[in-house]
């Protein structure tokens, strides 16, 4: 099933898809409470059978742990390999992160303002 | 000065006790030509102004080592295994990589010394299967005696006055890594603040916390948010593997101006290297300490048994040297 409406986990974490299921948009936090609230949501937005990259939009993202990070890197591997995962407006912590663990390997693309 | 180096199978890991500057290049200038000659990959990682020493002593030869600041990498000894040894040694698979590695020098303060102890004994364990040969350089009249008796036991090899020969007082680095937190300071008498969590859904308010004392305390804000992810790693794993509450307490420590926060939980550290080697890249779970030990100037984690749980705390410079 398509991520069709937003997901909330409490106030803490909103994930509001993109029209046409070009991905979503994260507000506020990813960690042990809310990962699996964002893992699902991706589950549910890598079901959506379509072509072209899957794009996240984390300007609003105000923290995101490691847990967090890897539910991304995972999705971003079960892509098919002519996708990506685009992620704009990281917080730094997700560069460092990736950068640190998955450099070179992670098929996530950097889209940094 | 003549030093055979055998190369054997696993690790090598020695000592060079150097009374002078002269004793030190003379010393490393040999292991490092050595290795040169048998093509060898060599890493140098060596504080400060000792890497200019040896850059120079090397000449022409400089070029084919790798040179980096112990000072900068190393200032938490918790991360130097992992990126700087272990990731030497992955590179170049299938030959014997030689490091120069000095993490222990005058002016550590006793806080980074029992770190730094910690990974001396460690290295025998953690890189125990990796063909690489590590020298570390200990001066002789800087450091203290207890530092010299100390590394006679994390080394299986000393070098002294020019011979080589093998430590009497090298024992099991198990029983070494656990000593060295065995006399943990006391937090200060004013404990500072405290805060008590006990479910994922309290992590938020577990780095607003962090977050509030941090930024009070005059912190710079980058640092704020790798003290708060730190935190938050470390209260994170509380949870996951006691499923019982955890205690955060944050203070200022007058003697090295340091932001110290300390997590403790009923759990057991039983597994004296995590956080010291990298998980490959799809297993799920490895990295939390290793990202802390990144992150935080100087990580204090106890291995073995002590007490009833375990503490660990993380301390942030207030002022960048």
């Amino acid at each position: 099933m398509m991520l069709t409406r937003a997901v909330t986990a409490g106030d803490a974490l909103t994930i509001t898809p993109m029209a046409g299921g070009r991905g979503a948009s994260l507000v506020g936090d990813v960690d042990l409470a809310t990962a699996p609230v964002l893992e699902a949501a991706l589950n549910r937005l890598l079901a959506g059978d379509r072509d072209g990259d899957l794009h996240l939009d984390l300007a609003g993202l105000h923290f995101v742990d490691l847990s967090g990070v890897a539910v991304l890197v995972t999705a971003a591997f079960r892509l098919a390999p002519e996708r990506a995962l685009v992620v704009h407006d990281p917080p730094p912590a997700l560069l460092q992160i990736v950068d640190r663990f998955w450099g070179g390997v992670a098929r996530i693309r950097m889209d940094v303002s | 000065m003549s030093i055979a180096h055998a190369p054997g199978t696993g690790l090598v890991h020695e000592a060079l006790f150097y009374r002078d500057a002269d004793e030190y290049v003379a010393g490393i200038e040999t292991f490092l030509r050595e290795g040169l000659e048998l093509a060898e990959p060599v890493l140098v990682a060596v504080p400060g102004s000792h890497l200019d020493v040896l850059r120079s002593a090397l000449g022409s030869e400089a070029q084919r080592a790798r040179f980096v600041d112990m000072a900068k990498v190393g200032r938490n000894p918790g991360r130097i295994i992992p990126p700087v040894l272990y990731a030497f040694a992955q590179e170049h698979p299938g030959g014997r990589v030689r490091i120069v590695g000095e993490p222990i020098w005058p002016g550590r303060t006793p806080a980074e010394y029992r770190a730094a102890l910690q990974h001396e004994a460690l290295i025998n364990i953690a890189l125990a299967e990796q063909a690489a040969t590590i020298l570390c350089p200990y001066d002789r009249w800087g450091l203290a005696d207890g530092a010299l008796a100390d590394a006679r036991r994390t080394h299986p090899v000393l070098i002294e006055d020019g011979l080589r020969e093998p430590s009497a007082d090298y024992c099991d680095p198990r029983v070494v890594a656990d000593g060295s937190y065995k006399m943990l300071p006391e937090p200060p008498e004013w404990w500072g603040d405290m805060l008590v969590f006990s479910s994922a859904a309290d992590l938020r308010v577990v780095r607003q916390f962090v977050e509030g004392l941090a930024l009070r305390a005059g912190l710079r804000s980058g640092r704020v948010s790798d003290l708060c992810l730190a935190v938050n790693e470390v209260a994170t794993n509380t949870l996951l593997h006691t499923g019982e509450p955890g205690i955060l307490s944050i203070w200022q420590d007058p003697d090295t101006e340091c932001l110290v926060c300390e997590i403790s939980d009923s759990g057991q550290l039983d597994n004296r290297l995590v956080g010291r080697i990298p998980p490959a890249e799809f297993e799920a779970h490895g990295r939390g300490l290793i990202l802390v030990n990144t992150l935080c100037d100087l990580v204090e984690m106890p291995t073995g048994r002590i007490g009833a749980g375990t503490t660990i705390r993380l301390h942030m410079a207030l002022r960048t040297p």
